[in-house]
């Protein structure tokens, strides 16, 4: 009898909110770049203050751009020509900051919307940075692609000289890359624990035996808010890591979660490591409860995590399960075991680039970009049952065109505010109501 | 047909000269001009989808180059199609090629994101790399195929619409 009305307590605040969720007018939300610029795959964090913090890459002007000339012998790589820009809200994303540009090397930056930048914000307000760029080893005079990070301590109005984070490159693996790249540290990440310890984890490659092998998962980190940072340590070795799919972190109390893709025998699967020495030492104990994914291949999938307490959720894309798309599992026992997997959203063609975020009250919210029949659109789900069940997918009322790779962030209220590259390479940001108030109305 | 193909490059090639410098192993393709080559072809066609970032893309290439070669006069067509950024061209893509595969000629899609070229071909593709199309001679696609295959593997697919 308890059981049945706890589940008919859980199944009516799911249909409350449901209605209370279609019947808010949402914001079709507005653009944050500076229009006439190509700018995409933004990244948002909120600090204790309730500021938003945005970034993103901009690849220059959209008409009339001079092409990159090729670089002498010598002469820095630009390989990708794109800069990392910066703008903050102190108004609930009402009015925004001039763009600040992060990096000092002119296009440096060489990340894309699966190997993103991004941004995190500590207890004390320190904005954090952390990227990969095009750089030329000191030691091979060859291009590589560096682990670098800058901090802003005066609310993002400057940013500290970036610094390199990985050991100075001395190893040519061209063999390996082909592509006049010779050495790779980037699919990176960032995360700043509640302690304010700053995580920087990536993926090296210089172990790789051949195409099919993996990459080493590697970390340093920072215990005097990004002044300086450890040296790096491969925190995954021994070729485990799926070279093309970023890492992700979450953090709970003195857990550190680590999630990535796996090359197991059968497949390329997500997993989360967990760390409870503070990022000295990991296991990998949590394979999702998908099917494997058998795929020799760029996957270009990330394992996004969110936590509260012990459960830890994870949402990613499989080919592996049929149909294909996004499945959100979670896990009861803090990333031992994952079970009772959903597919995201099993009447589109097409789902992925999940961001999900877990607000104080331990509701579970996933936004991602889909396609139905037309171009990628933005959807977004909850779940207030601790991840047994979500809601049906509700398309976002962006703007008419492509929206697509969704970066999310909860705000000191519980509102959800959401970043996303639209059509015609903008950068745009809107926002969700807060769950608690809706639940609480 | 051949000829109709050849003016087809040569004016995307015009119209594109602003934001890529061509040559001999570079096309530049924008989603109309794929459209255009699925449609006019008469062969059996394998649309690759490769980028210089993509190790098992890289794999690929010997031996869709030798299948391409040994099909050719049964009527297989290799339609490649780098998803590398366009203006990375003359610093990146056209020197990898001359470098690795001096004898591999291919597109650079010029469009501003890989989905915006991958789906003239497959509206649901996943962003996955490598992928190939096969298309038979309507231009129907009869298999996806993504990750990268073996020579035999390729073989077993194509064949049996050759014959």
């Amino acid at each position: 009898m308890k059981h049945i009305t706890t589940r008919f307590c859980y199944l009516s605040i799911i249909f409350i909110s449901l209605l209370v969720i279609a019947t808010v007018t949402l914001s079709s939300g507005h653009p944050i770049s500076e229009k006439g610029r190509r700018s995409i795959s933004p990244e948002i964090a909120v600090g204790l203050d309730g500021a938003l913090n945005v970034i993103w890459i901009d690849k220059g002007l959209a008409v009339n751009r001079p092409p990159p000339k090729p670089h002498k012998p010598g002469e820095h790589s630009h390989r990708s020509a794109t800069d990392l820009y910066f703008s903050r809200s102190e108004d609930r994303a009402k009015t925004w900051s001039k763009p600040v540009k992060i990096n000092d090397q002119p296009g440096e930056i060489w990340g894309f919307s699966v190997s993103k930048p991004v941004i995190e914000v500590s207890p004390n307000g320190t904005i954090h940075v952390f990227y990969p760029a095009n750089a030329r080893s000191e030691a091979t005079g060859l291009d590589v692609v560096n682990a670098r990070y800058s901090h802003s301590r005066d609310n993002g109005k400057s940013f500290s000289p970036p610094i390199t984070i990985n050991r100075p490159v001395t190893q040519d693996r061209e063999d390996l890359l082909g592509q006049g790249l010779t050495m790779s540290n980037s699919f990176g990440t960032m995360g700043v624990a509640p302690n304010g310890t700053v995580f920087t984890a990536w993926q090296n490659i210089v172990n790789m035996k051949d195409a099919i092998d993996g990459a080493d998962g590697m970390m340093a980190i920072s215990t005097d808010d990004g002044e300086s940072f450890s040296t790096e340590r491969a925190v995954i070795p021994g070729s485990e890591v799926c070279p093309c799919c970023q890492f992700t972190l979450a953090f709970e109390n003195e857990s550190v979660y680590m999630g990535f893709r796996k090359i197991f025998a059968d497949g390329r699967d997500s997993v989360v490591a967990k760390s409870i020495d503070g990022g000295e030492t990991f296991t990998i104990d949590g394979r999702l409860d998908l099917a494997p994914w058998k795929i020799n291949g760029c996957p270009l999938k990330p394992t996004e995590l969110g936590v509260n307490g012990s459960n830890l959720y994870a949402v990613t894309y499989t080919a592996g399960e049929d149909p294909a798309g996004l499945y959100v599992t979670a896990s009861k026992d803090g990333g031992k075991t994952f079970s009772g997997k959903n597919q995201v959203h099993p009447e589109a063609a097409y789902s992925d680039a999940a961001s999900l975020t877990v607000d104080d009250m331990g509701n579970v919210r996933i936004v991602w970009h889909a396609k139905i029949n037309g171009p990628r659109r933005l959807f977004t789900s909850v779940s207030l049952d601790e991840g047994k069940s979500f809601s049906p997918p509700m398309e976002m009322p962006t703007p008419d065109g492509k929206s697509q790779f969704p970066a999310t962030a909860v705000g000191i209220d519980g509102t959800v505010y959401v970043t996303w590259e639209h059509e015609n390479e903008e950068v745009f940001i809107t926002s969700l109501p807060s769950m608690i108030s809706i639940v609480s109305n | 047909m051949r000829i109709k193909l050849v003016g087809l490059f040569c004016t995307l090639c015009f119209c594109f000269a602003s934001t890529v410098n061509t040559s001999e192993g570079l096309i530049p393709l924008d989603a109309v001009g794929l459209d255009s080559i699925i449609k006019e072809q008469n062969n059996i066609v394998l649309i690759n989808f490769w980028a210089t970032w993509c190790r098992p893309c890289l794999e690929e290439i010997p031996i869709l180059m030798k299948l391409e070669k040994e099909l050719k006069e049964s009527g297989f067509k290799l339609v490649p199609i780098s998803l590398d950024e366009p203006e990375s061209a003359d610093i990146l893509v056209n020197p990898f090629i001359q470098k690795w595969f001096p004898d591999f000629s291919s597109y650079l899609s010029v469009e501003r994101d890989m989905d915006s070229m991958v789906s003239v071909v497959d509206t649901a593709w996943n962003e996955i790399l490598p992928t190939s199309y096969l298309l038979n001679k309507n231009g129907t696609v009869v298999h996806r195929i993504q990750g990268s295959y073996s020579s035999e593997e390729f073989s077993t697919m194509i064949l049996p619409l050759i014959e």
